[in-house]
């Protein structure tokens, strides 16, 4: 009973864990699959983790919060896509820019608002969010995979990271493809940041995302582009998060294991995955090339 | 009867080139005519302003009489006028219907009507006979079923006016012989074909008419019944061509440069069995065969045989004396495309031009020159980047590279392809000035008139085993277009 107990336990922390990933992982496949690189998935989080937050505080409710967060994440994501389609910027480099503004900008604006640099008020547990997001990104999973494959613009999408020529040979603007994937690409990393502070948490706290960011990247990769086994890369990270949590403070022979050992588990895993079981893994052709 | 197709006085610079001026000609409906011209003539452009791809400085044309102005291939599409162009635009991961359906309009957020179009584009392919599995992904289809994905790209839109950019470059001879059939098929329907070529017997066998096109102008257009490839060569290259050489054998039997023996090898898809090959001193040895009958893995060996695993290799290579190679994909293999010619040449040469830990730079580059004015490679301009230069010109500057370093053995792979035929002319008298000065030549290509301009021997490489081996008193197309299919 008690094992049963524990196994029903880890796996609601596991697909409660898995939440933040599936969003950030599904932005990010988005806006590879149309052949921009998108490493800025990690800021494009924190973004929607803060909006979120804020924006749920003030009004007291999640539901705010989430939608405050989608309208970062476009506003964000446009951003970025008017620097890597418009300016041909670096998109590795610009990528990492934008990390490192959005670490950057929210201690400032929290220092504006509430005149600290840390964390943003917390939401009342009654407010935050308890499931839904989760039902969310399931739900997302599988809207994207019908539409990537069976709709007109998820061949445009699919076909801008493949093979562009072709599809401005069919007449279709390559630009603007790439811009409303990269847009919408920063809407649902900021999902996955919302749901980090509207929904795992109930308020923002400095780097809350923890790398959750270059892991959801790396699901997408393990996940080969495509959305169902990215999904399975995200779950299979986020038990990986979701084990270390139950391992701490766990002794082994009446020595208790340095936590930090235990918390650098979820990292390994993905190590291990991209870089053993990552198998004949083929890239958009047409990824990163300007 | 007003003309399917007519330039009026066009002209088309790009800044200071001269591209295409006042190109006037005029295709008549439902007939096949071909467009040829040396690389850099201004066929493509040409091809490319009716396509909408360009917008002409200057001069109209007409489609059924009706003057258009397209701003874009969309438009040209929309009057009903298709491309193929020479470098597929097809995404390899997608299934043929797929990269089909990219073409048609539609709204964002519709599903793809996959079901229905298979019928209908089915229903074409049948009628004209460019069959192919629609629901194979592309990457696993042939270059010829990859073209037919092309053409029927174009049919399902149901354009009258077809534009093709050099069909037959990448197809073997039997693809070519159905790509022909189509045509004529779609030619009986009433379409009218543009086709642009460099191959002159192609033009003779398939087309109604010829437009010749010559540094950006038009030379001449006329009747095929009217001319002759010896005629069209004469207009291409505006003077005439010398006469392919009746050789009398100078081979030196007594001096073995290259022996393969009990050769074989795997290389996954493409294997290699038991093969045994000689090449003598002052002789020039053709390898014909359809392209990944194995062609490959004998370059791979010849080259780079430390690379192959132990265990899939055996059989004896001996090269006696130096070899030197022209890659059969020299953008890949024989060059860095975006640095400067001088470097280029230095590849594979480093020792010769090299003093202690530093490169004699101003030498290289007084060589450089010296084998550009030589070779006539142009612009003579050593500084620019390889990549920039044209086919022909790039093409020379590999045998250069090879030739002048006085190699033994030649191994020459598919040495002309992309280069037009005042360049082939010269690729092949160098390659003979080789051979007569005593190297051993092996070609490998998949052109039959190139093998049989060149060789003493030919033999014929199908599915990794030598089937056939002609002398030069021996060989013809039929015999070794038989051979390259299986048959003896």
């Amino acid at each position: 009973m008690e094992t049963l107990t524990w196994i029903l336990a880890l796996t609601l922390a596991t697909l409660r864990l898995a939440t933040p990933l599936i969003f950030a992982s599904m932005g990010g496949l988005i806006s590879e699959r149309s052949g921009i690189v998108n490493v800025a998935l990690e800021g494009f989080m924190l973004m929607g983790a803060f909006a979120g937050a804020v924006v749920g505080y003030s009004f007291a409710s999640a539901w705010a919060g989430w939608g405050a967060a989608l309208i970062a994440g476009f506003a964000i994501g446009a951003l970025y896509a008017f620097f890597v389609i418009e300016l041909k910027a670096d998109q590795i480099i610009t990528g990492m820019a934008f990390n490192l503004l959005v670490m950057g900008l929210i201690p400032f604006i929290t220092k504006i608002l509430y005149s600290s640099t840390g964390s943003t008020p917390a939401l009342l547990v009654e407010d935050r969010f308890t499931f839904e997001p989760l039902l969310l990104a399931v739900a997302l999973v599988a809207a994207i995979s019908f539409w990537m494959y069976r709709t007109r613009s998820g061949l445009w999408v699919l076909f801008a990271g493949e093979h562009p020529e072709a599809l401005t040979a069919s007449g279709v603007s390559v630009r603007k493809v790439r811009w409303a994937a990269v847009t919408l690409s920063g809407g649902l990393a900021a999902f996955g940041g919302a749901s980090l502070s509207l929904f795992l948490a109930s308020s923002y706290s400095p780097m809350m995302t923890g790398g959750r960011g270059f892991m959801a990247l790396a699901a997408l990769i393990f996940g080969k582009w495509k959305p169902v086994p990215a999904l399975a890369a995200c779950i299979l990270f986020a038990f990986a998060d979701a084990v270390q949590i139950r391992l701490q403070g766990v002794q082994v022979g009446g020595i208790e294991i340095p936590v930090q050992f235990v918390q650098i588990l979820p990292y390994i895993v993905t190590i291990i995955a991209l870089a053993g079981f990552i198998g004949k893994s083929r890239a958009p052709k047409a990824l990163g090339h300007q | 009867m007003t003309a399917a197709v007519q330039f009026k006085g066009i002209s088309k610079y790009f800044g200071e080139v001269r591209a295409n001026s006042d190109i006037s000609f005029s295709v008549a409906k439902g007939s096949i005519h071909a467009i040829v011209g040396e690389n850099g003539a201004g066929k493509s452009t040409a091809m490319k302003i009716l396509f909408g791809m360009y917008r002409p400085n200057s001069g109209e044309i007409l489609i059924h009489g009706q003057s258009v102005d397209f701003a874009s291939p969309i438009d040209a599409m929309a009057a009903k006028v298709g491309m193929v162009h020479q470098h597929f635009m097809l995404a390899e991961p997608y299934t043929a219907l797929d990269n089909i359906l990219l073409q048609q309009k539609g709204s964002a957020f519709a599903l793809l009507p996959r079901k229905e179009q298979a019928q209908r584009i089915n229903d074409i392919a049948t009628r004209y006979g460019f069959h192919v599995d629609l629901n194979a992904k592309v990457e696993n289809l042939s270059v010829g079923e990859q073209q037919r994905i092309e053409i029927l790209k174009i049919l399902s839109q149901d354009s009258d006016i077809l534009i093709l950019d050099e069909p037959t470059a990448v197809l073997t001879p039997q693809e070519v012989q159905d790509l022909f059939s189509n045509l004529r098929k779609l030619k009986a329907e009433g379409k009218t074909i543009l086709i642009i070529t460099h191959k002159l017997k192609e033009v003779m066998a398939l087309s109604d008419a010829v437009t010749v096109f010559r540094s950006g102008r038009m030379v001449e257009s006329k009747k095929t019944t009217d001319t002759s490839v010896e005629d069209l060569a004469a207009l291409m290259v505006g003077r005439g061509l010398q006469i392919p050489e009746e050789r009398l054998s100078s081979i030196d039997i007594s001096k073995t440069l290259l022996n393969i023996e009990n050769l074989s090898a795997d290389l996954g898809t493409h294997k290699l069995r038991n093969i045994n090959l000689k090449i003598h001193a002052r002789e020039v040895v053709g390898v014909a065969g359809v392209e990944g009958n194995g062609q490959d893995v004998l370059i791979r060996c010849l080259l780079d045989s430390k690379s192959l695993n132990k265990g899939s290799l055996s059989g004896s290579i001996q090269c006696h004396g130096s070899l030197q190679a022209f890659p059969e994909d020299r953008l890949r293999f024989g060059v860095l495309p975006s640095r400067p010619v001088y470097e280029n040449f230095l590849l594979g040469q480093e020792h010769r031009f090299t003093k202690g830990l530093f490169l004699k730079t101003r030498e290289l580059i007084a060589r450089t020159q010296e084998i550009m004015k030589a070779y006539d490679i142009r612009p003579h301009n050593e500084r620019m980047a390889f990549g920039k230069l044209s086919g022909g010109n790039q093409q020379k500057l590999v045998v250069a590279r090879a030739l002048t370093q006085k190699p033994d053995v030649i191994l020459a792979a598919q040495p002309t392809r992309g280069v037009d035929i005042g360049a082939i002319e010269f690729i092949h008298n160098e390659i003979r000035k080789s051979r007569d000065d005593g190297a051993g030549v092996l070609l490998i290509s998949s052109e039959l008139d190139e093998l049989m301009a060149l060789s003493d021997r030919i033999v014929v490489l199908y599915k990794g085993q030598i089937v056939a081996e002609f002398t030069r008193s021996e060989f013809n197309e039929t015999s070794l277009g038989k051979a390259m299919g299986g048959g003896h």
